[in-house]
């Protein structure tokens, strides 16, 4: 696995386990299906697809801009960068906020 | 050899009691036997089941490193690893518990048990830990000097002759002419053996403070400053320069980039290397690297709330949540006057801390900040954490090193729940 790929998919791994206490399962059961990434058990599978990885986050990115702020720092502690539309939004605040 | 993350292996007796200490990280200046008993003390207590049940391995992760205890029959060994664990590295841990019971214990046990000879005894084990672990984080550039007179220069092996306390590494690999990778074993194994120490090991990167020491240094009538007067004055004069940007937090290589242009970089390095030796400066260790991270976190965070909310509400609110914080050294840092707050960003107030205390500083520091986001107006909570997404983004995430950041995502977590899911 790529260290990109094998990072996305440990945030995603640790995002699963937060995110059902933060949102509850409902919640992250439809950011899962807007990715379409599979859960095996409740959680991503041994060698998910890096697309379907790179869908959810930006996916969880969307839930709010705290959700955005975890992924920035989930990111920066496995040293991988973060897909780029997640944060084009903000630099579109940034201009005209 | 296997390249790995450890920086110091342990070995206790299932009482507890240190038998064997080894470093195999240079680096890890902050590292002694009794930090990592410190550490071990406190986690004992609640996983005396688990080692009794001779369970195979387990891991306790401090945030900044993590403890792999692995019981053995009569003993318990502990490697202090910071960063993700290598799998591959476990099997040879529990080949070199087993030689330790087999082959050293009974050497040990015929010793008296004195702190001095944890670090250097049973030598013959040592080479053997260097035979199977690479020793870590060994740069090039670093100086290899003698330690004591009493090792002659044929006694240092083949790089011996070029160990002059002035030729780094690298320049030793191209005058011995031995392959690269043997030199530093070389060095590594002599380092082991206690027969050298380094100079010139600090990095760019590194962040320094300073300690209670460096004040001897610059007052005018010291002892300490008069004797470094009369042995090495360019010193001298420079230290104070170097003080004044020791703040905490700046690097190495920005305070270089900011006095080099008045002394030479090797200057610069002889100076710092002088203050490391003496004590009066130290390197961030990383658990402390954690709390300057969450310091910083602090400030940016302060900054964007009072540029979202009126600046009078956010003093008056962390007023409020700092009353209700019992750590005197969280509290004790942060000054609010005349409307202006400031951090202070210096480690004085951390010396000589039990380990066991800073990793609970972290947390002092995290909540801080939580309770201090919850203090604030929910109207305007989400662009707030959209300007703090910027903000960090921009100023705080590019800086530190991908550890530093460990534990920083329990804020972002409860910011989460703060704002919930509603977009």
């Amino acid at each position: 696995m790529s260290q990109r790929k094998s990072g996305f998919a440990r945030i995603v791994r640790t995002l699963v386990t937060r995110g059902h206490t933060i949102y509850g399962r409902e919640k992250l059961v439809d950011v899962f299906a807007e990715s379409g990434l599979e859960l095996i058990d409740g959680y991503p599978p041994e060698n998910p697809d890096l697309i379907a990885l790179t869908k959810f986050l930006v996916e969880y990115a969307k839930l709010s801009p705290a959700a955005k702020l975890t992924l920035l720092i989930l990111a920066r502690q496995q040293n991988v960068e973060l897909p780029k539309d997640i944060m084009k939004e903000e630099k579109r605040f940034f201009k005209f906020g | 050899m296997k390249d790995h993350n450890i920086q110091a292996i342990l070995i206790t007796d299932k009482g507890g009691v240190p038998l064997f200490f080894m470093k195999l990280d240079p680096k890890a200046v902050d590292i002694d036997p009794y930090l990592v008993s410190g550490f071990f003390a406190a986690l004992s207590d609640f996983s005396d089941e688990v080692i009794e049940q001779d369970s195979k391995i387990f891991q306790i992760d401090y945030g900044a490193r993590l403890f792999t205890v692995l019981p053995s029959e009569e003993s318990n060994l502990i490697a202090v690893s910071i960063n993700e664990w290598q799998p591959e590295v476990t099997p040879i841990l529990k080949s070199l518990i087993i030689e330790f019971e087999h082959s050293w214990l009974n050497e040990i046990q015929q010793e008296s048990t004195e702190s001095e000879q944890l670090v250097s005894r049973i030598p013959g084990f040592r080479e053997s830990i260097v035979q199977k672990l690479a020793f870590q984080h060994i740069s090039a550039k670093w100086i290899p000097f003698q330690e004591g007179a009493g090792i002659g220069l044929q006694d240092l092996g083949p790089v011996g002759e070029f160990i002059d306390g002035e030729t780094p590494i690298e320049k030793i690999i191209a005058r011995s002419g031995l392959p690269s990778e043997e030199v530093i074993d070389e060095v590594a194994r002599l380092w082991s053996m206690k027969a050298i120490r380094f100079r010139n090991m600090l990095d760019a990167s590194d962040i320094i403070v300073e300690t209670s020491n460096m004040r001897r240094l610059l007052q005018h009538s010291s002892q300490e400053r008069d004797e470094l007067e009369r042995r090495d004055p360019e010193i001298a004069s420079i230290i104070p320069r170097l003080s004044s940007l020791i703040d905490g937090k700046t690097s190495v290589g920005n305070i270089i980039g900011q006095i080099g242009k008045h002394h030479t970089k090797q200057t610069i390095h002889r100076a710092l290397d002088y203050l490391l030796d003496v004590g009066a400066i130290e390197t961030l260790s990383p658990e402390k690297r954690r709390i300057l991270v969450a310091k910083r976190a602090l400030g940016l965070t302060l900054q964007v709330a009072q540029e979202i909310y009126p600046p009078s509400t956010i003093t008056a609110n962390l007023e409020q949540v700092l009353s209700g914080i019992s750590a005197p050294e969280v509290t004790g840092e942060i000054k609010i006057f005349d409307g202006v707050i400031q951090i202070n960003y210096e480690f004085e107030l951390y010396e000589g801390l039990d380990p066991n205390r800073v990793m609970e500083l972290y947390a002092e520091w995290i909540s801080t900040m939580a309770r201090f986001a919850s203090s604030l107006e929910k109207d305007l909570l989400k662009d707030f954490v959209k300007a703090l997404v910027i903000k960090w983004n921009n100023e705080l995430l590019v800086h530190f090193q991908p550890a530093d950041f460990r534990g920083l995502e329990e804020f972002s977590y409860w910011l989460e729940m703060l704002i919930g899911g509603e977009n």
